[in-house]
């Protein structure tokens, strides 16, 4: 009430880059070569169909000797709605519909929902996201400047936020692939802590 | 009409609307519950109408935004929120959203450690510290994680968190944690508090008008409505709903009034000069009560207008006598003694109502004098010279109402008689149940309106308060420090299950010597230094991590203790405000019960304890015994109004048995009128009582007019014309206003109505009955 939610939830950046991961995983085993440019890497990840994958996330914190271990499973479903299920070292669900974050911590407690726009660094995050998914280039670059280069089989997706409120949180996300896959995805806050992301598309 | 009588007619005309205009200008309406509450209340009966006016929930809006897409709600019901809150119209502005960087609550949070939950010494031990890690560590990994990992080097226990956590647990509104959309998603809910007394018609009228064009520049095309609800809503959709329905109400009396005139006295000067007196009447006795009260209440003004209807008699009775008188000016000298008795038995039944300890009684009773007098007095002397005779009128030109001397007759006063025994034995028989206690009843508030309010109440956890603690002390820190020791002492109450728990002032600003016990129990630096080294033992967090802390709890150590002006400094004076203010000399903290199931447990409590200056108030039962006594005094005064009234027509008739005719008649009147309003499941409350006051008026009139003026054969037609007139329109006006939907005009309408219609009925039957026995 005083200071409107009390339990304030933001939903870690990593997990969306690991799902984004994921998905351009999925797409880029579909196609047999890796592809050379943004358009290439931007068909290849249309999104159609559900899609799941387990997700581990590491997350350094400058005053933390040893990195915050997080696994799961995210879920994508198309028109945007994602889903990210946390099995260890505790269970808990958060799902982005629309303009709403939903958080189930316990289930004896009802969910949390919040606006994803008042956690700007996610809600912009998402929206890439959701670019990528749809294929959107123009949406995406609204957003991000985008910086892509392949170097034999790898290649990296380098984005920088043009909005403020996303660049005071966020120095850039880091796509990186090999071939048809994807291998890791990174994410450098402005506050120094790094989050790196690595996926495994369940059949 | 000669051109000197249009001249005088003009002049009055021109000097009443003048008059009126500078009284407009200088006059002070109060329109809050004042009304109600007597001038030498005892300090709880000043408490509860302070609390039924600015209480913790009487400023309250609760908002919807519904309508379009889930994304157009959420955006504009955002943005209403940050206009609301930035124009600084309200104390604070919610939807559940956090607030936006820069606030300057922080300032508050730098003591943490004063604040509640309690801190103790054990609290720093290596132990709690470790704990505090673990968990601060678990909490990273989680949904929260991001959120509070900035603070965790200045807040390594997570303190924030539990004191957050610890005020909303406290608040009587309880909501889960979140953006606030309702259950079905359907709606954006917003709340919002007004400085203000909801009662303070004009600022909440401003207000709600603010929001509402505010919403409307942000909704633009999309199709998105908005709800409000709270008591400022109720009260200014409540005023705004009776003042449209009285312009549309009066336009058809008038209508009426002028058809019926022009219908019998086919004379339409008559017309003209028939608002003169009432118009003067009314100038003059709201000048009258500006004067002596220096403010007059709106429903005083409201009352007052219709009860000092009366004299738009005066005129018709004028115009029929001056049919068969040589002159106006003689028809006036023929009927003046008549309305002179009238006037002065009613200005004498009123007069006891102006030493009302309650200023919207004493207010109306000298409105009344004053406005009827002058209302008499511009019949008496200025009508005769503008007012030309009209019309014949003798006994062929009015219904023959005689009562013709049939076989049956005689058993007409015993049939009246038996009814009025009967009518009377009924009401003995209803006892209290005639009377209505609750003053919402009363409510021209729209069932829908009740159902949206609930509606919004449910989503957003506002509850209604009704009882209260209330502890009286002589100073802040004696209320804050006593207020803890009381919700200790309810300690019992709660592990029994009759209440949940209590919100007061004291949760959120401990008392003084609470907060210095605190401090004092706070580690020093090397004593925490040494007990944080033992606990993070084997925790992976870098050497050093922790200075802020250590900065943090060393500074809270030494730094002066948090005051009420830290509160008003963060913006948040107003959690305190309705639970902490001065009244009089004294200070009084106010304790709400949440989840109380045992209302008389905490009421014996309140008794029972020792402790000094503790109350137990039910702002229902309250209110509802405040009505009763209000009620009970208006009647008192009546009832001696009643007893002088009588005296001063015996005075006037020195005749006990034409005293009698016109008495019966007006107590029968009553009798019957209450007793069918209470047949028809009317419960009758101060508004009824008043036009009952009316009824005994106007009746009071048609039995004195035909008992005195219908003892002269020449005068009996014009008389019986006149009363007829007279009670036509007062039925036809008042049963418009019976059609009304709102209860309190509904309410007057019917008894006045009825009323007047049954007064006109027995006064015209007693004195004709009368005549038939003497002649």
């Amino acid at each position: 009430m005083i200071f409107g939610t009390s339990r304030k939830t933001l939903p870690r950046l990593r997990v969306w880059t690991g799902l984004a991961l994921l998905l351009l995983s999925l797409q880029a085993s579909r196609a047999a070569e890796g592809p050379q440019d943004l358009a290439a890497v931007l068909s290849a990840l249309r999104q159609d169909n559900t899609a799941t994958a387990d997700f581990v996330e590491r997350r350094s914190l400058a005053y933390l000797t040893e990195p915050l271990v997080v696994a799961g499973r995210l879920t994508y479903s198309p028109g945007g709605r994602l889903e990210r299920q946390v099995t260890r070292p505790k269970p808990e669900t958060m799902i982005i519909d629309g303009p709403l974050l939903t958080i189930e911590q316990n289930p004896k407690d009802p969910p949390i929902r919040v606006l994803l726009e008042d956690y700007p660094p996610l809600q912009a995050f998402v929206s890439a996201l959701r670019a990528l998914l749809a294929g959107d280039r123009t949406a995406l670059e609204t957003t991000f400047e985008s910086d892509f280069e392949s170097s034999g089989t790898s290649w990296r997706l380098t984005l920088t936020p043009k909005a403020v409120a996303l660049a005071d949180a966020i120095d850039a996300i880091e796509v990186a692939g090999k071939a048809g896959s994807l291998r890791s995805l990174e994410i450098a806050e402005r506050n120094g802590n790094r989050t790196l992301v690595e996926m495994q598309p369940r059949p | 009409m000669t051109r000197r009588q249009l001249f005088i007619l003009a002049v009055s005309y021109g000097l009443l609307g003048l008059a009126s205009w500078l009284l407009a200008m200088t006059l002070t309406l109060r329109s809050d519950l004042s009304f109600v509450f007597p001038q030498d209340a005892d300090q709880d009966v000043q408490l509860l109408a302070e609390r039924l006016q600015k209480g913790p929930a009487a400023g309250l809006l609760l908002m919807a935004v519904s309508g379009g897409s889930l994304e157009d709600r959420i955006e504009i019901g955002n943005a209403l929120a940050t206009d609301l809150a930035d124009s600084g119209r309200f104390d604070f502005v919610a939807n559940g959203r956090p607030r936006p960087q820069g606030s300057n609550q922080p300032a508050l949070f730098e003591k943490l450690y004063l604040l509640n939950p309690p801190v103790t010494a054990e609290d720093f031990s290596p132990a709690a510290l470790r704990r505090g890690l673990e968990d601060s560590l678990a909490a990273l990994a989680g949904a929260g994680g991001a959120a509070t990992q900035d603070r965790l080097p200045s807040d390594p226990t997570g303190r924030l968190r539990r004191v957050m956590d610890f005020w909303s647990s406290q608040a009587q509104s309880q909501r889960a944690p979140g953006f606030w959309l309702s259950g079905d998603g359907e709606s954006a809910l917003l709340m919002a508090a007004t400085a203000g007394s909801a009662f303070d018609l004009d600022k909440q009228t401003e207000t709600l008008d603010f929001i509402d064009e505010r919403f409307q520049a942000l909704r633009g095309e999309r199709p998105l409505v908005l709800a409000k609800t709270g008591p400022a809503v109720f009260a200014v959709a409540s005023s705004r709903l009776i003042r449209q329905e009285m312009q549309k109400l009066t336009t058809i009396s008038v209508f009426l009034v002028i058809g019926i005139l022009i219908l019998v006295f086919r004379t339409p000067s008559l017309v003209a000069v028939l608002l003169l007196p009432l118009g003067f009447g009314v100038l003059a006795g709201t000048a009258a009560v500006q004067g002596l009260f220096g403010e007059i209440h709106g429903i005083t003004l409201a009352f007052g207008g219709t009860l000092i209807g009366v004299a738009v008699d005066y005129p018709i009775h004028l115009a029929s006598h001056s049919a068969t008188a040589r002159s106006t000016q003689s028809a006036m000298q023929s009927i003046w003694p008549t309305l002179r008795l009238g006037l002065l038995t009613t200005l004498l039944g009123f007069l006891p109502l102006t030493l009302s300890s309650f200023p919207g009684l004493s207010q109306l009773g000298v409105f009344e004098i004053v406005g009827l007098t002058t209302a008499a007095l511009v019949t008496r002397y200025l009508l005769p010279g503008i007012l030309q005779p009209v019309g014949g009128a003798t006994r062929a030109d009015v219904p023959d109402l005689q009562v013709k001397p049939w076989a049956g007759r005689r058993l007409l006063r015993p049939i009246v008689l038996a009814l009025a025994l009967g009518a009377l034995a009924y009401l003995v028989w209803q006892g209290p149940k005639v009377w209505e206690t609750d003053l919402r009843k009363l409510s021209p508030t729209p069932a829908e309106a009740r159902a949206l309010d609930r509606q919004l109440r449910g989503e957003l956890g506002a509850v209604d308060v009704r009882y209260l603690l209330v502890l009286r002390r002589p100073t802040m820190e004696a209320v804050l420090r006593d207020s803890e020791g009381l919700a200790e002492s309810l300690q019992p109450l709660i592990d029994n299950g009759r209440l949940a728990g209590v919100d007061m002032a004291a949760h959120y600003l401990p008392s003084q010597a609470e907060q210095a016990a605190r401090q004092a129990a706070l580690p020093t630096r090397p004593v925490l230094e040494r007990a944080l080294a033992q606990a993070s033992e084997g925790l992976p967090f870098r050497p050093g991590t922790f200075a802020p802390f250590l900065e943090d709890v060393t500074a809270a150590k030494d730094s002066p203790l948090l005051t009420y002006a830290d509160f008003e400094a963060a913006g948040l004076a107003w959690r305190l405000a309705p639970l902490l203010f001065r009244q009089g000399d004294d200070w009084v903290g106010l304790l709400v019960p949440r989840g109380l199931t045992d209302p008389a447990a905490l009421a014996a409590f309140a008794t029972e304890s020792k402790i000094d200056g503790v109350g137990f108030l039910d702002l229902k039962t309250g209110s509802e015994a405040l009505v009763a006594d209000y009620r009970n005094e208006a009647l008192e005064w009546l009832a001696l109004g009643a007893v002088i009234a009588m005296g001063i027509l015996w005075l006037g008739l020195r005749d006990s048995h034409r005293v009698g005719r016109i008495v019966a008649p007006i107590g029968l009147t009553l009798v019957f009128t209450v007793a069918l309003l209470s047949a028809f499941g009317v419960a009758l409350s101060l508004f009824h009582l008043l036009s009952l006051l009316l009824v005994a008026g106007v009746g009071l009139d048609y039995a004195l007019f035909f008992e005195h003026q219908g003892r002269h054969r020449e005068a009996a037609a014009p008389t019986l014309r006149a009363n007829l007139v007279c009670a036509g329109t007062t039925v036809s006006v008042f049963t418009v206003l019976a059609l009304s939907p709102i209860p309190v005009l509904h309410g007057i309408g019917l008894t006045v109505a009825l009323g007047a219609a049954i007064a006109f009925a027995l006064a015209f039957f007693f004195t004709e009955t009368a005549r038939c026995r003497d002649s």
